[in-house]
């Protein structure tokens, strides 16, 4: 089967492809932005202050935060996301306080280096797609690229609630007739969590397979994501399991830890 | 003056009540240790090889493997559980040999039997009762007494089973002694906390007579893997249970089976 692709060459090569995907996440990204404003807030970020969004995909946090009067800068490895995230940009008449380039996150800290911000951000399970050290690496380098009171938040999948309540299989549907099933599995050996994408189109009662795609990454519980940032210098604040800001518990489905520089 | 640790609490000063709680599982202790032989044998750990099990409790798996023909090691550091499973060795007609340490210092009591072991064993959730470090380090011991080659086996609950199963509360009675948990699962910090009260049953009142803060770090498979690799292990194999099942989140145990190299 040549069209299975791993991760990197999904957000490559076939960066349209998951870009429907990110498409489907506008919505509550609004919403979410708002949560991060406030989180940040309560924690002493400056009215206006300046966030790095890394990365940023199709720009949906970097866009709303920009709106809501920070300065923002995204980086993605995808130029086809950032391409449609400045295409958002334009649309929704954005000025100066927005910048975006294309960048891989492993190297963010050279990248940007001597750009302090008053707060980064990883958002939408952004870390896990290497090993422990890598994360550990980004990690370190965001602690690099923010200023002594400078705060983080990750935003990451609950492994304790796919240990709970992970089922193995899903379906979405897309409006252009794009049909993905995605068989998912919990590795209990490496906490990897396991997905395979069918991607198909309807044609009439038929699903004719367009691609696949293979994406397994890192998925960390509280405790170990509070470890991991407590390694790269980072001092856990606070933590909530929802962009409706509920406490962590394995109900819910995200992770969502705000930082400060230790 | 702080109060006493619970291992000290439940395992010496209340050993009586834990003599109990270890008696209750003796009926399922040969089909355990058959178990554990199985996982020995795949491991190429036969016998007559020597066995380290620590702790031992009151000897309720070393006597089995005895049987099979493993000449067993048990380690603990309640003399009352020795002395209940030196009684257990006669009752079974086989003689284990049983000694007195504490677990965390385990290397410095058995100093003269470095590298001696083929197979460690470490059982019914015996590590996290202090902290990581200290878990880290008793697998190091561990390894230095292993002979090369030697195999490491740990038993402990699955924390994701607990995810899936966790209960706030729990009561259980052996005759007139009763047991109630309440329990708190940390998720900052992974560790299962909270009081044990005993109760012995008197008509239908429970007299209290004992209460100790039973707190205990959970790992989930894939941080029990880590862990022994960081103390010098190579894991082989991971179950959930001594029949060598998948571990899944299903699995209330957790079985590693680790490999001390050969060369070391």
């Amino acid at each position: 089967m040549a069209d299975i692709v791993g991760m990197e060459d999904l957000f490559l090569k076939q960066g349209e492809l998951f870009l429907k995907l990110h498409e489907r996440g506008l919505e509550q990204s609004e919403t979410e932005a708002k949560a991060i404003a406030a989180l940040l807030k309560r924690h002493g970020m400056p009215e206006g202050g300046s966030i790095l969004d890394a990365p940023c995909g199709i720009g949906r946090h970097s866009i709303h935060l920009a709106r809501l009067g920070h300065r923002v800068s995204g980086i993605d490895l995808s130029p086809v996301y950032i391409e449609r995230a400045n295409h958002f940009r334009q649309k929704l008449k954005i000025g100066d306080g927005l910048e975006l380039r294309v960048g891989d996150l492993r190297n963010v800290g050279k990248l940007l280096e001597g750009r302090p911000f008053d707060a980064a951000i990883n958002m939408w399970q952004s870390l896990g797609y290497w090993d422990d050290e890598t994360d550990r690496s980004i990690l370190r380098q965001f602690h690099g690229l923010t200023t002594a009171k400078g705060l983080l938040i990750v935003d990451v999948l609950n492994r304790d609630n796919l240990v709970k309540y992970l089922t193995p299989f899903g379906l979405t549907r897309f409006d252009d007739g794009t049909e993905q099933h995605e068989h998912r599995r919990l590795n209990f050996e490496t906490s990897q969590l396991e997905l395979v994408w069918e991607f198909y189109n309807r044609q009439g009662e038929d699903l004719k397979h367009k691609s696949t795609a293979k994406v397994r990454f890192r998925v960390y519980s509280l405790h170990e994501l509070r470890g991991l940032l407590a390694s790269a210098g980072w001092q856990p604040l606070e933590e909530v399991g929802s962009f409706a800001l509920d406490p962590v518990s394995p109900e819910r489905k995200r992770l969502i830890v705000v930082s400060s520089k230790a | 003056m702080a109060a006493a640790h619970w291992t000290d609490q439940l395992f010496l000063e209340h050993s009586d009540i834990f003599v109990r709680i270890h008696e209750a599982a003796l009926d399922r202790a040969e089909r355990q240790a058959r178990g554990v032989a199985t996982i020995l044998e795949r491991g190429s750990v036969r016998p007559p090889a020597a066995i380290l099990d620590a702790p031992c409790g009151i000897g309720r798996h070393d006597v089995h493997l005895e049987k099979l023909g493993y000449r067993v090691t048990g380690v603990d550091f309640s003399p009352a559980f020795l002395e209940r499973a030196r009684r257990l060795a006669v009752e079974t007609g086989v003689s284990p040999e049983f000694l007195q340490a504490d677990l965390r210092e385990i290397e410095r009591t058995l100093s003269d039997r470095e590298r001696s072991f083929s197979a460690i064993l470490n059982l019914w959730t015996s590590l996290g009762y202090w902290s990581e470090e200290t878990d880290r380090d008793i697998l190091r011991q561990f390894h230095r007494l292993a002979a090369p080659g030697g195999l490491l086996v740990v038993d402990t609950i699955n924390r994701d089973w607990l995810v899936r199963n966790f209960r706030p509360h729990g009561y259980e009675e052996w005759g007139d002694l009763v047991h109630v948990e309440e329990r708190t699962f940390d998720f900052r910090t992974s560790w299962i906390l909270g009081p044990w009260r005993f109760y012995t049953r008197r008509d239908r009142d429970l007299i209290h007579k004992a209460t100790m803060s039973v707190d205990h770090r959970a790992y989930a498979g894939h941080e029990l893997r880590v862990l022994a690799e960081s103390a010098g292990w190579h894991p082989e194999a991971l179950f959930g249970g001594f029949d060598m099942a998948a571990l899944t989140a299903e699995s209330p145990r957790l079985v590693l089976v680790a490999r001390k190299d050969e060369r070391s």
